[in-house]
């Protein structure tokens, strides 16, 4: 079994970049059943990205199939993603985030409405994905991570951040 | 590791944030939790100060009684026992109820809140000459059904003239 460790603000490895996945071998594979079953074991967790455990590598898991959010306008399962890589992107959408590197705090961030993403799967083949609302939202958050960015940069208002029992 | 509830008020005026806190500061103490705002033109604090260095509490207070009357405030320090909030996981709702001013808005929502068992989280309330608006987070029990209290509420809303909404706060997802 990997080891790992949840990495939460401010520990400075979540704004580390990741590097590229470049063999799909059994420790890869491993990697992500342990990012998925993390997603999965975690309540309300729609996404997460191997650094949060802090493995800096670009593979990210998506799924949104029992989210609540009412931004969702596609749902495409469990999504397994390496080297992602967005290639069109279009309108804007502004939706309040939470990340579980990030705990009980919120924000409203501006992110794409639609994007096409282009990305290698599970065994390293090549495929892109058309998705738009929550999904495309949740698909940006996790390429931020790989990137070393966190919500909290990009907060469409610096004074938006507080905890779910407090009012604004 | 001592927690301690502080609560100062005074007119209000630049410096009293300043001044508080500065005692704090002076003996290590940690602000843990924190309320401050103007009502009218009175300044108030209320704060959970986080202790762990065992300090001598009765030099703190000596302080604050210097302060008290060289600065015109009403200050007061009590040690409170540090809980984790039970049932994080409970519903969340918010209650925003807004009309004519009047006497007794607070009480009878708050009335049918503890008749139910409900708890306060917070609670805002704004006025602007007659329009009165009170915005309160309640947290319920899992099992509670709230369409009891959404017919409660409405009962309410004919008595009072007032428009009250119920909304529950969906806890964000983490990704």
């Amino acid at each position: 079994m990997l080891q790992y460790e949840i990495l939460k603000f401010p520990d400075k490895r979540l704004n580390l970049v990741s590097k590229e996945v470049l063999t799909f071998d059994d420790k890869q594979k491993e990697l992500t059943e342990l990012l998925i079953s993390i997603m999965k074991e975690s309540k309300g967790c729609v996404g997460l990205a191997a650094p949060q455990i802090n493995y800096q590598v670009r593979t990210i898991v998506v799924n949104v199939s029992f989210s609540k959010n009412k931004t969702i306008i596609k749902n495409s399962g469990l999504i397994v993603m390496n080297n992602p890589v967005i290639i069109k992107k279009e309108g804007i959408i502004v939706t309040r985030e939470g990340c579980l590197s990030v705990p009980e705090f919120t924000g409203n961030v501006r992110r794409y409405e639609r994007i096409t993403v282009s990305a290698l799967d599970i065994s390293g083949k090549e495929f892109t994905l058309e998705t738009e609302g929550f999904e495309a939202v949740v698909i940006q958050h996790e390429i931020d991570h790989l990137d070393g960015i966190l919500f909290l940069d990009r907060l469409v208002s610096p004074n938006d951040i507080f905890k779910r029992k407090v009012l604004p | 590791m001592r927690y301690y509830l502080l609560t100062a008020f005074g007119k209000d005026r630049p410096g009293i944030v300043k001044e508080v806190s500065e005692i704090l500061y002076n003996f290590n103490l940690n602000i843990d939790d924190s309320s401050m705002i103007r009502l009218n033109n009175e300044f108030t604090m209320m704060l959970i100060v986080e202790d762990s260095k065992n300090i001598d509490i009765e030099k703190v207070k000596k302080e604050f009684n210097i302060l008290e009357k060289k600065s015109n405030l009403n200050i007061a320090l009590k040690e409170v026992e540090k809980e984790d909030i039970p049932n994080e996981d409970n519903p969340i709702y918010d209650i925003v109820a807004y009309g004519k001013d009047k006497v007794g808005i607070i009480y009878n929502i708050s009335k049918l809140l503890a008749k139910n068992n409900i708890n306060i989280i917070n609670l805002f309330t704004n006025k602007e000459k007659d329009f009165y608006s009170v915005l309160i987070r309640i947290e319920v029990d899992k099992n509670f059904k709230i369409q009891s209290l959404n017919k409660e509420l409405e009962r309410l809303r004919n008595d009072l003239d007032l428009k009250i909404l119920i909304s529950e706060v969906i806890k964000e997802e983490e990704m």
